[in-house]
């Protein structure tokens, strides 16, 4: 991310080559926690990219007036208020969900992607470059969510519901498909399980890719 | 003094305008979000005991819980729906219970709240035919509800568990049957009087 010259490169990097869950493993917990299936990883991912985005801008708007010994304090503030308005958000308007991710959505509060963009990226970057970073970053880590939900919820679930009030649910009939479900996979063995052999496709990918351009 | 302000004075202004922020989200969506609050909750309760459309807060002693008295459109008394919260699984549950006026029979049961395991304790909450809630309607107030593993007895006052969610099926019965022994005696009693 050091070497990232544009804007543009700077939002590529968080989906792909410095992917905040998948190759910088960070933000491990909601990971674990939320990616049980495709809705929760969206819902989740949506509340991360406000915070993110929100966190982002106001860092960087004030980086040349903040003291660097208490940027912490101001990180966390500006992190808690937007996590507290995203959470009522939640509950006004998606109330299904928020039932499910429980106590996720407050944690956000100290989700350690959110405060390491600030200190990294936002707090000695233009407007444009924080936003672009904050974008990247929680599209990559909602991406890594859906992925990870999406497996699980497949192989343990037997199809993937997105928003049941909209219709956009597909499912296997349930009397064929329960006696073979994996159920582990939606309990939190199955996400260990499924972000330890993503990660390792993903390390794959990239040790190939690395050689290739050597 | 000038220090003090000279190193605080950016956290003051912020903290002064995230309240501001945050009281104005909290005006703008509370009401919404009570409004779901409460339409889960008479969803919930049209759904176990049918035909409602007006209910009342009705308070009985020895019972902490929500009490609702059930009418339809013309006043008429449908049934009692009872809210019942209890540990499950992996956390707390929040059901309705719904009784015929006599508070007699069952007429239904919803699970409002629950986070247990998807798949398979969640499946507490599903609705529809041959779902473990669907096993409640008809069952009798007056007695203990069993859980078997098996078929149920259709004499016995009986529900089969959720097959690898035996934790999750017993905590509903045991919730809906702390709260029946706590409310059954009194809605007998009041019901008898006034739901002729």
């Amino acid at each position: 991310m050091a070497n990232a010259t544009t804007d543009l490169q700077q939002f590529k990097a968080g989906l792909f080559e410095n992917n905040p869950v998948l190759v910088q493993l960070l933000g491990m917990c909601p990971t674990l926690a939320v990616s049980n299936s495709i809705e929760n990883g969206l819902v989740m991912g949506a509340a991360v990219i406000f915070v993110l985005v929100m966190s982002n801008l106001i860092t960087s708007l004030l980086r040349n007036r903040i003291q660097a010994h208490v940027r912490i304090l101001i990180f966390t503030l500006t992190i808690a208020t937007f996590v507290t308005i995203a959470d009522m958000a939640l509950k006004a308007y998606v109330f299904e969900v928020s039932k499910k991710l429980g106590p996720f959505v407050p944690l956000i509060i100290v989700n350690c992607i959110i405060i390491c963009r600030a200190e990294v990226v936002a707090i000695k970057s233009s407007l444009r470059r924080s936003l672009a970073d904050a974008l990247g970053c929680g599209i990559g880590f909602t991406m890594a969510l859906c992925i990870l939900g999406a497996i699980r919820e497949l192989l343990g679930a037997g199809g993937l519901t997105v928003f049941k009030d909209w219709g956009l649910a597909w499912h296997l009939d349930p009397k064929t498909f329960e006696p073979h479900a994996w159920v582990i996979m939606i309990m939190p063995p199955g996400a260990f399980l499924t972000l330890g052999i993503v990660i390792g496709v993903v390390n794959q990918y990239r040790a190939r890719k690395a050689k290739g351009g050597a | 003094m000038n220090k003090f302000i000279h190193e605080s004075w950016l956290i003051l202004l912020m903290g002064a305008t995230f309240a501001v922020l945050l009281a104005g989200a909290q005006t703008s969506l509370s009401g919404r979000i009570k409004e779901n609050q409460e339409k889960a909750l008479n969803e919930a309760i049209g759904a176990v005991v049918s035909g409602t459309v007006t209910t009342e807060r009705v308070k009985i002693n020895g019972y902490d819980r929500d009490v609702f008295k059930c009418l339809d459109t013309n006043g008429k008394m449908t049934g009692w729906a009872i809210e019942g919260v209890g540990m499950g699984f992996a956390d707390k549950i929040r059901l309705v219970i719904g009784l015929g006026p006599d508070a007699a029979t069952i007429s239904g049961l919803k699970v409002i709240d629950n986070i247990e395991t998807p798949g398979l304790g969640n499946k507490i909450a599903d609705e529809g035919p041959d779902t473990f809630a669907e096993q409640f309607p008809g069952l009798r107030a007056v007695a203990e509800i069993a859980v078997v593993k098996g078929k149920p007895d259709e004499a016995g006052n009986e529900i089969q568990a959720i097959t690898g969610a035996t934790i999750s099926s017993d905590a509903v019965a045991k919730i809906v049957n702390e709260a029946l022994g706590k409310v059954r005696a009194e809605l007998a009693r009041t019901g008898a009087a006034t739901g002729k």
